[in-house]
């Protein structure tokens, strides 16, 4: 026994002794087995599960220099086949330090798994052995491929229902968007979905530090867009917001989120046919709103039964829109001298279509109302044809009504002369 | 002037009745061709016009889908404008120069018989005296009519020619000015197109007195029953000078 037990030793001091020799693993050596597509692993965690590496994958992938076990440490010097040592999940953290502290306070961070059971680890964005550059276009986070990855949960039913994932449809929302357009005919500026949201660091609206709360949205967006920014930057809307206003319009509000379109797009909120009834209306329009900031609401009613606005409900593209007066960015009260609307830059601004415009322009509302505050001439010109209408159709019904049924009588008692209504037997 | 024509009708070799029917002319042809250029621009100015008003009606519907890149609704709207006011001052020209112009202006003007004639319609109808009033030429319905016509068209052209030419308008006036235009441009259209439904309508089409339609402004003609009807003192004027027999038409 004792024998045995000394040989026993001796050989595992020898097997130890070869391995601390061999220490570098090759990949070649690993491959001795996993080069196998038919090879299988098993563990609790994913049951039985492929171990098949693609060798030229591996190597054409951007770890392709590297080797197994800097991944998969705990195989360090593990003889093979390593059936007794339980794999571990490969911690890109070793290296990626950066990436994996923004992803642990991000939506995605592992510590919401209770909430969220399908949170994906960095494999579900990035791949396994097949992790190419960003800048390949065939790499699963490309600009042009990030949607796709992103759809695999975000567009799936069921994963959004699970996680309670609060936009299901951005996915397809984001495919018809401009941005997507240009992407997907090879422009790589467009922005995608990390372009917005960040690629690691993917956090709620609601936290101060995300790219998509209200507040930081107009540095988002301006990121690209300097001049928009700009612009936004003088307006009310922005003023507003910056005193903290979260009413305040941002660029999402009026121009959507994932599905932006071209304002030349005639589908688009911000196209000049839709801009007074999709973009100013929710709030301009809104009883609530005009009240606690003190607007006047019935602005977007008053344009829309404006010539101006009759025309464009019609179908008349030439006509002005909200924006042809009040700008698009950079909105302005009218008491702001910068502002198009104000009564010295009427002239210039309704001279865009109105060639040598004067300063009658000025000269009343072109919001105007029936309303006797507004304009009493045409509030009493409003009433007095009202009631001219109502009593002279009135007269007509009476005065041909009497007519018509004398008539009719006179008819009557000419077909049944023996039928006159009081002869009749009941 | 021509007020009783012999109508002779059948074709030729065919057997003409001789019944004696008299036929009292009404409208001129000039007259005819007037009324009815005067309705084609009056019904396409009603329909573009309101369609602007209510876009979203669905009798809008050949403005919206056709063309809302041409403005068909509104090219169409100022032609038939133009037709409507040259009408208008042709109408005006025709009323000046020509005798039978100025000999129907004089049967229009309106006199007190006309109230009176009126009120006695109203308690004819409603049965306070069966003597039922006698009228001439044009009726005091008919007279009414040519007055807010008149007087609508005026209104109408002015607010129109406003607000067609709003950069020239604005030239000279404030925009509450075209405010003001506009409102009643909108209301005197109403009124317009009300009065047309219910009193022109009722009187040429609706009264039992001329259902389907009173004829003399196609054929030019009333009869003698028709003139018997509406224009008794006109009709015993005629009779009182030789009439001439007719044969009836086919």
């Amino acid at each position: 026994m004792g024998r045995m037990m000394r040989l026993a030793g001796i050989a595992g001091m020898i097997v130890l002794f070869s391995c601390t020799l061999c220490l570098a693993q090759s990949n070649e050596e690993c491959q001795e087995c996993h080069d196998d597509p038919e090879a299988t692993g098993e563990n609790e965690r994913r049951g039985e599960y492929s171990v098949y590496v693609d060798d030229e994958v591996y190597s054409n992938s951007i770890h392709g220099d590297l080797d197994c076990i800097e991944c998969h440490e705990e195989l360090e010097g593990v003889d093979f086949p390593h059936d007794e040592i339980e794999t571990r999940k490969v911690e890109c953290g070793l290296c990626h330090e950066d990436a994996v502290a923004e992803v642990s306070h991000s939506v995605h961070s592992p510590k919401f798994r209770d909430r969220a059971p399908d949170i994906p680890g960095c494999s579900d964005c990035h791949g396994v052995h097949d992790i190419l550059a960003v800048d390949d276009p065939a790499s699963s986070v490309s600009k042009a491929n990030q949607p796709r990855t992103c759809a695999v949960c975000h567009a799936d039913e069921e994963i959004t229902e699970r996680n309670r994932i609060v936009l299901p449809d951005v996915i397809s929302h984001y495919a018809e968007s401009i941005h997507s357009r240009l992407i997907r005919s090879g422009n790589t500026e467009a922005a995608t979905c990390s372009d917005c949201h960040h690629g690691h660091e993917i956090l709620s609206p609601l936290e101060q530090h995300s790219t998509i709360f209200k507040p930081n949205i107009p540095k988002t967006c301006g990121a690209c867009h300097e001049d928009a920014l700009a612009q936004y930057d003088i307006s009310l809307h922005a003023q507003s917001l910056n005193a903290g206003n979260k009413d305040a319009p941002v660029c999402t509000d009026c121009h959507s989120e994932h599905d932006i379109l071209k304002p030349e797009n005639p589908a688009a909120p911000t196209h000049g046919f839709n801009v007074a009834v999709e973009v100013c209306s929710p709030c301009h329009a809104s009883e609530r709103l005009a009240k606690k900031y003190g607007f006047r609401w019935r602005q977007v009613k008053s344009f829309s039964e404006s010539y101006h606005g009759l025309a464009l409900r019609g179908g008349k593209s030439t006509v002005a829109n909200c924006g042809s007066c009040h700008g698009v960015h950079d909105i302005l009260p009218s008491s702001d001298p910068r502002s198009r609307i104000n009564p010295a830059n009427l002239q210039e601004t309704c001279g865009a279509c109105h060639p040598n415009a004067t300063e009658n322009f000025a000269r009343g509302s072109i919001h105007f109302t029936t309303e006797l505050a507004e304009n009493k001439l045409t509030y009493f010109v409003r009433m007095f044809y009202i009631f001219l209408i109502t009593v002279t159709i009135g007269f007509m019904f009476i005065h041909n009504g009497l007519d018509f049924v004398h008539r009719v009588r006179i008819l009557y008692r000419n077909k049944y002369p023996d039928l006159l209504p009081h002869q009749r037997s009941v | 002037m021509e007020k009783v024509r012999e109508k002779k009708t059948g074709r030729k070799g065919q057997k003409q009745r001789h019944t004696k029917r008299m036929y009292y002319l009404r409208w001129t042809r000039h007259e005819r061709i007037q009324h009815w250029l005067l309705a084609g621009s009056f019904i396409v100015l009603v329909f573009s016009g309101f369609a602007l008003e209510y876009p979203e009606s669905w009798w809008a519907w050949p403005f919206i889908t056709l063309a809302p890149a041409v403005d068909l609704r509104g090219t169409l709207h100022r032609a038939a404008a133009t037709l409507n006011i040259a009408l208008a001052l042709y109408h005006l020209l025709w009323l000046i120069i020509s005798p039978r112009g100025r000999g129907q202006f004089r049967f229009m003007i309106l006199r007190k018989q006309d109230f009176r004639d009126m009120l006695n319609m109203l308690r004819y109808n409603l049965g306070k005296t069966t003597q039922h009033p006698r009228f001439g030429h044009f009726t005091y319905w008919e007279k009414f009519e040519y007055w807010a016509l008149i007087w609508g068209t005026i209104i109408m052209a002015t607010t129109g020619l406003m607000l067609w030419f709003e950069n020239a308008t604005l030239r000279l006036v404030p925009l509450k000015v075209i405010e003001l235009a506009t409102v009643i441009h909108l209301y005197e259209a109403i009124l317009a197109s009300l009065s047309i439904l219910v009193w022109h309508f009722y009187f040429v089409i609706f009264s039992p007195a001329v259902y389907p339609m009173n004829f003399s402004m196609i054929t030019g003609y009333l009869s003698r029953e028709e003139m018997l009807e509406e224009h008794e003192l006109e009709l015993s004027f005629y009779e009182n000078t030789e009439p001439i027999p007719t044969n009836e038409p086919r």
